[in-house]
Protein backbone atom coordinates (compact mmCIF):
# COMPACT_ATOMS: atom_id res chain seq x y z
CA UNK A 1 0.00 0.00 0.00
CA UNK A 2 1.51 3.18 -0.92
CA UNK A 3 1.59 6.49 1.70
CA UNK A 4 -1.14 8.18 0.12
CA UNK A 5 -3.58 5.05 0.63
CA UNK A 6 -2.34 4.97 3.89
CA UNK A 7 -2.71 8.20 5.38
CA UNK A 8 -5.94 8.76 3.42
CA UNK A 9 -7.31 5.54 5.66
CA UNK A 10 -5.55 6.62 8.35
CA UNK A 11 -7.17 10.09 7.98
CA UNK A 12 -10.57 8.25 7.63
CA UNK A 13 -10.52 6.72 10.35
CA UNK A 14 -9.39 9.53 12.58
CA UNK A 15 -12.22 12.18 10.81
CA UNK A 16 -14.74 9.74 9.46
CA UNK A 17 -14.12 12.45 6.46
CA UNK A 18 -16.04 10.51 3.66
CA UNK A 19 -13.46 12.51 0.92
CA UNK A 20 -10.47 10.53 2.66
CA UNK A 21 -12.08 7.39 2.25
CA UNK A 22 -12.85 8.22 -1.34
CA UNK A 23 -9.38 9.48 -1.83
CA UNK A 24 -7.75 5.84 -0.23
CA UNK A 25 -10.73 4.22 -2.60
CA UNK A 26 -8.83 5.51 -5.69
CA UNK A 27 -5.32 4.79 -4.99
CA UNK A 28 -5.78 1.08 -3.80
CA UNK A 29 -7.34 -1.87 -5.81
CA UNK A 30 -9.87 -4.00 -4.25
CA UNK A 31 -9.70 -7.32 -5.65
CA UNK A 32 -12.24 -7.73 -8.35
CA UNK A 33 -12.45 -10.91 -10.34
CA UNK A 34 -12.61 -11.46 -13.99
CA UNK A 35 -16.35 -11.79 -15.16
CA UNK A 36 -16.04 -15.33 -15.91
CA UNK A 37 -19.43 -15.63 -18.00
CA UNK A 38 -20.64 -17.59 -15.32
CA UNK A 39 -23.75 -16.37 -13.84
CA UNK A 40 -27.13 -17.80 -13.98
CA UNK A 41 -27.92 -15.87 -16.55
CA UNK A 42 -25.26 -16.69 -19.00
CA UNK A 43 -25.56 -20.53 -18.35
CA UNK A 44 -26.75 -21.54 -21.67
CA UNK A 45 -30.27 -20.64 -20.58
CA UNK A 46 -32.39 -17.29 -20.94
CA UNK A 47 -30.98 -14.30 -20.49
CA UNK A 48 -33.92 -12.40 -19.18
CA UNK A 49 -32.37 -9.09 -17.83
CA UNK B 1 -60.49 -18.77 -13.53
CA UNK B 2 -57.82 -18.73 -15.66
CA UNK B 3 -54.98 -21.13 -16.56
CA UNK B 4 -51.30 -18.65 -16.56
CA UNK B 5 -47.87 -19.80 -17.73
CA UNK B 6 -45.00 -18.66 -15.33
CA UNK B 7 -41.16 -19.14 -15.25
CA UNK B 8 -39.93 -19.20 -11.25
CA UNK B 9 -38.14 -21.45 -8.41
CA UNK B 10 -39.83 -23.45 -5.77
CA UNK B 11 -38.31 -21.85 -2.90
CA UNK B 12 -40.81 -23.97 0.11
CA UNK B 13 -42.75 -27.16 -0.38
CA UNK B 14 -44.90 -28.94 2.30
CA UNK B 15 -46.94 -32.02 2.45
CA UNK B 16 -50.32 -31.45 2.03
CA UNK B 17 -53.01 -33.85 2.80
CA UNK B 18 -52.78 -37.27 1.27
CA UNK B 19 -50.17 -37.39 -1.15
CA UNK B 20 -49.79 -34.11 -2.30
CA UNK B 21 -47.42 -31.18 -1.98
CA UNK B 22 -47.92 -27.42 -1.33
CA UNK B 23 -45.39 -24.98 -3.11
CA UNK B 24 -44.22 -21.49 -2.68
CA UNK B 25 -42.52 -20.49 -5.99
CA UNK B 26 -41.09 -17.37 -6.67
CA UNK B 27 -42.20 -16.54 -10.43
CA UNK B 28 -40.93 -13.82 -12.66
CA UNK B 29 -43.95 -12.78 -13.49
CA UNK B 30 -46.46 -12.72 -10.21
CA UNK B 31 -43.48 -13.39 -7.42
CA UNK B 32 -43.95 -15.31 -5.21
CA UNK B 33 -47.10 -17.61 -5.29
CA UNK B 34 -48.95 -20.75 -3.86
CA UNK B 35 -49.88 -23.30 -5.56
CA UNK B 36 -50.83 -27.26 -4.94
CA UNK B 37 -49.33 -29.95 -7.02
CA UNK B 38 -51.56 -33.08 -7.10
CA UNK B 39 -50.59 -36.59 -6.33
CA UNK B 40 -46.77 -36.18 -6.26
CA UNK B 41 -46.77 -39.30 -4.48
CA UNK B 42 -48.33 -41.33 -6.71
CA UNK B 43 -45.36 -43.70 -8.62
CA UNK B 44 -46.20 -42.53 -11.85
CA UNK B 45 -46.46 -39.08 -11.11
CA UNK B 46 -44.90 -36.83 -13.70
CA UNK B 47 -44.70 -33.41 -11.50
CA UNK B 48 -43.21 -35.45 -8.76
CA UNK B 49 -39.39 -34.90 -9.94
CA UNK B 50 -40.32 -31.72 -10.28
CA UNK B 51 -42.19 -31.06 -7.62
CA UNK B 52 -38.89 -30.11 -5.57
CA UNK B 53 -37.40 -27.44 -3.52
CA UNK B 54 -34.91 -25.10 -5.85
CA UNK B 55 -36.50 -26.90 -9.37
CA UNK B 56 -36.93 -23.50 -11.68
CA UNK B 57 -39.07 -24.24 -14.09
CA UNK B 58 -42.14 -23.33 -16.24
CA UNK B 59 -44.49 -23.79 -14.42
CA UNK B 60 -48.47 -24.18 -16.01
CA UNK B 61 -50.80 -23.35 -13.28
CA UNK B 62 -54.55 -23.10 -13.30
CA UNK B 63 -55.79 -20.23 -11.00
CA UNK B 64 -59.71 -21.11 -9.41
CA UNK B 65 -61.52 -19.82 -6.98
CA UNK B 66 -59.29 -19.47 -4.35
CA UNK B 67 -57.55 -16.39 -5.16
CA UNK B 68 -54.50 -17.46 -2.81
CA UNK B 69 -53.87 -21.29 -3.84
CA UNK B 70 -53.25 -22.27 -7.45
CA UNK B 71 -52.66 -26.06 -8.79
CA UNK B 72 -49.93 -26.98 -10.66
CA UNK B 73 -50.82 -28.48 -14.27
CA UNK B 74 -47.25 -28.84 -15.22
CA UNK B 75 -44.23 -28.05 -14.73
CA UNK B 76 -41.36 -27.86 -17.38
CA UNK B 77 -37.99 -28.07 -15.57
CA UNK B 78 -35.41 -26.02 -16.75
CA UNK B 79 -32.25 -26.66 -14.06
CA UNK B 80 -33.36 -28.33 -10.99
CA UNK B 81 -30.25 -27.90 -9.44
CA UNK B 82 -29.15 -30.82 -8.16
CA UNK B 83 -25.97 -30.52 -7.12
CA UNK B 84 -27.29 -28.75 -4.26
CA UNK B 85 -29.70 -31.93 -2.92
CA UNK B 86 -26.79 -33.94 -1.80
CA UNK B 87 -25.19 -30.93 0.75
CA UNK B 88 -26.78 -30.72 3.54
CA UNK B 89 -25.00 -27.33 4.19
CA UNK B 90 -25.87 -25.36 0.97
CA UNK B 91 -29.06 -26.75 1.20
CA UNK B 92 -29.80 -25.30 4.47
CA UNK B 93 -28.40 -21.98 3.65
CA UNK B 94 -31.17 -21.90 0.46
CA UNK B 95 -34.01 -22.53 2.76
CA UNK B 96 -32.56 -19.55 5.04
CA UNK B 97 -32.03 -17.47 1.61
CA UNK B 98 -35.24 -18.34 0.39
CA UNK B 99 -36.84 -17.45 4.04
CA UNK B 100 -35.50 -13.80 3.54
CA UNK B 101 -36.96 -13.68 0.27
CA UNK B 102 -40.09 -14.59 0.95
CA UNK B 103 -39.54 -11.60 4.25
CA UNK B 104 -38.64 -8.83 2.11
CA UNK B 105 -41.13 -9.62 -0.85
CA UNK B 106 -44.10 -11.15 0.68
CA UNK B 107 -46.59 -12.70 -1.70
CA UNK B 108 -47.64 -11.80 -5.17
CA UNK B 109 -45.13 -9.13 -5.28
CA UNK B 110 -42.97 -9.29 -8.90
CA UNK B 111 -39.46 -8.72 -8.53
CA UNK B 112 -37.14 -9.75 -11.29
CA UNK B 113 -34.53 -8.56 -9.94
CA UNK B 114 -34.28 -10.34 -6.60
CA UNK B 115 -35.27 -13.48 -8.82
CA UNK B 116 -32.00 -12.84 -10.71
CA UNK B 117 -29.99 -12.26 -8.11
CA UNK B 118 -31.72 -15.09 -6.11
CA UNK B 119 -30.79 -17.64 -9.04
CA UNK B 120 -27.39 -16.07 -9.26
CA UNK B 121 -26.28 -16.76 -5.52
CA UNK B 122 -27.81 -20.52 -5.80
CA UNK B 123 -26.35 -21.23 -8.97
CA UNK B 124 -22.55 -19.92 -7.81
CA UNK B 125 -23.70 -22.34 -5.07
CA UNK B 126 -24.50 -25.70 -7.22
CA UNK B 127 -22.25 -25.01 -9.96
CA UNK B 128 -19.03 -23.01 -9.43
CA UNK B 129 -18.04 -23.83 -5.84
CA UNK B 130 -18.15 -20.63 -4.41
CA UNK B 131 -17.64 -20.07 -0.69
CA UNK B 132 -20.96 -20.87 0.90
CA UNK B 133 -20.62 -17.98 3.66
CA UNK B 134 -19.53 -15.65 0.96
CA UNK B 135 -22.67 -16.40 -0.73
CA UNK B 136 -24.94 -15.60 2.10
CA UNK B 137 -23.28 -12.78 3.39
CA UNK B 138 -22.94 -10.80 -0.29
CA UNK B 139 -26.63 -12.43 -0.93
CA UNK B 140 -28.22 -11.00 2.54
CA UNK B 141 -26.64 -7.68 1.35
CA UNK B 142 -27.56 -7.89 -1.96
CA UNK B 143 -31.38 -8.32 -1.17
CA UNK B 144 -31.76 -5.76 1.28
CA UNK B 145 -30.27 -3.11 -1.34
CA UNK B 146 -32.59 -3.97 -3.80
CA UNK B 147 -35.47 -4.94 -1.61
CA UNK B 148 -35.51 -1.12 -0.46
CA UNK B 149 -33.27 -0.85 2.20
CA UNK B 150 -30.48 0.15 0.54
CA UNK B 151 -27.90 1.12 3.62
CA UNK B 152 -26.15 4.68 3.38
CA UNK B 153 -22.84 4.19 2.73
CA UNK B 154 -20.56 7.56 1.55
CA UNK B 155 -22.97 9.48 3.97
CA UNK B 156 -24.10 9.41 7.53
CA UNK B 157 -27.62 7.45 7.55
CA UNK B 158 -29.05 9.92 10.04
CA UNK B 159 -28.01 13.56 9.74
CA UNK B 160 -26.45 13.16 6.39
CA UNK B 161 -23.17 14.40 7.28
CA UNK B 162 -20.13 13.70 5.15
CA UNK B 163 -18.18 12.38 8.15
CA UNK B 164 -18.84 8.73 8.80
CA UNK B 165 -17.09 5.98 11.20
CA UNK B 166 -19.33 2.99 12.16
CA UNK B 167 -21.90 0.82 10.47
CA UNK B 168 -25.25 0.97 12.63
CA UNK B 169 -27.13 -1.57 12.01
CA UNK B 170 -30.98 -0.24 13.03
CA UNK B 171 -30.34 3.51 11.67
CA UNK B 172 -29.73 1.62 8.41
CA UNK B 173 -25.88 2.95 7.09
CA UNK B 174 -22.49 4.32 7.77
CA UNK B 175 -23.14 7.04 10.82
CA UNK B 176 -21.20 9.89 12.03
CA UNK B 177 -20.02 9.91 15.31
CA UNK B 178 -23.10 12.46 16.77
CA UNK B 179 -25.25 10.06 15.34
CA UNK B 180 -24.31 6.51 16.08
CA UNK B 181 -26.70 4.36 18.08
CA UNK B 182 -26.30 0.89 19.87
CA UNK B 183 -25.94 -1.19 17.02
CA UNK B 184 -22.74 -0.17 15.87
CA UNK B 185 -19.97 -2.56 13.69
CA UNK B 186 -16.68 -0.91 13.23
CA UNK B 187 -15.45 -0.35 10.13
CA UNK B 188 -11.98 -1.41 8.96
CA UNK B 189 -10.60 -1.16 5.20
CA UNK B 190 -12.04 -4.04 3.79
CA UNK B 191 -15.08 -4.70 5.43
CA UNK B 192 -16.00 -0.89 4.72
CA UNK B 193 -14.71 -1.08 0.88
CA UNK B 194 -16.91 -4.71 0.29
CA UNK B 195 -19.46 -3.17 1.72
CA UNK B 196 -19.15 -0.25 -0.89
CA UNK B 197 -18.84 -2.93 -3.47
CA UNK B 198 -21.72 -4.84 -3.06
CA UNK B 199 -23.79 -1.80 -2.58
CA UNK B 200 -22.87 -0.29 -5.56
CA UNK B 201 -21.84 -3.23 -8.39
CA UNK B 202 -23.96 -4.44 -11.04
CA UNK B 203 -26.25 -7.36 -9.95
CA UNK B 204 -24.32 -10.27 -12.03
CA UNK B 205 -21.21 -9.15 -10.69
CA UNK B 206 -22.22 -9.30 -6.78
CA UNK B 207 -19.56 -12.14 -6.14
CA UNK B 208 -16.81 -11.17 -8.24
CA UNK B 209 -14.11 -10.08 -6.08
CA UNK B 210 -12.11 -11.92 -4.04
CA UNK B 211 -12.55 -11.72 0.12
CA UNK B 212 -10.53 -13.60 2.93
CA UNK B 213 -12.38 -15.79 5.25
CA UNK B 214 -11.66 -13.14 8.16
CA UNK B 215 -13.62 -10.53 5.81
CA UNK B 216 -16.41 -12.72 4.72
CA UNK B 217 -16.92 -13.81 8.77
CA UNK B 218 -17.30 -9.92 10.08
CA UNK B 219 -19.30 -9.34 6.57
CA UNK B 220 -21.43 -12.18 7.08
CA UNK B 221 -22.24 -11.29 11.27
CA UNK B 222 -22.99 -7.37 9.73
CA UNK B 223 -24.99 -8.55 6.99
CA UNK B 224 -27.48 -11.40 9.11
CA UNK B 225 -27.77 -8.71 11.89
CA UNK B 226 -29.02 -5.79 9.26
CA UNK B 227 -31.43 -8.23 7.98
CA UNK B 228 -32.79 -9.08 11.77
CA UNK B 229 -33.11 -5.89 12.95
CA UNK B 230 -34.46 -4.03 9.62
CA UNK B 231 -37.05 -6.91 9.24
CA UNK B 232 -37.32 -7.35 13.53
CA UNK B 233 -37.12 -10.78 12.41
CA UNK B 234 -35.30 -14.10 14.45
CA UNK B 235 -34.76 -16.67 11.48
CA UNK B 236 -35.20 -20.49 12.70
CA UNK B 237 -33.23 -21.55 9.14
CA UNK B 238 -30.65 -19.40 10.19
CA UNK B 239 -29.86 -21.30 12.97
CA UNK B 240 -30.57 -24.61 11.21
CA UNK B 241 -27.71 -23.08 8.75
CA UNK B 242 -25.34 -22.37 11.32
CA UNK B 243 -26.00 -25.64 12.86
CA UNK B 244 -25.03 -27.22 9.63
CA UNK B 245 -21.83 -25.89 9.25
CA UNK B 246 -20.86 -27.23 12.78
CA UNK B 247 -21.29 -30.90 11.50
ZN1 LIG C 1 -25.02 12.07 11.60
Amino acid sequence: MNELSRISWETFTLTGDIDAYLLYKSTTEFETQEDKDDTWQKSGQEALS
Amino acid sequence: MAEIRARGIIIKQSDYGEGHRMLSIFTEEYGIIKAVSYGVKKAKSKAAASSQFLCYADFDLYKGANKDVMTVNSIDTIDGFYPLSEDIKKLSLCVYLSDITYSILGMNNPDARILHILLNSIYALAYRNENIAKVKAVYEMKLMCVGGYMPSVHECASCGSGKVFAFDLLKGGMVCRDCGGKYLVKMDKNLYRAIDYITSCEDKKMLSFNASEELIKSLGSLTEQYIALQMDQRYASLDYYKAMLEM
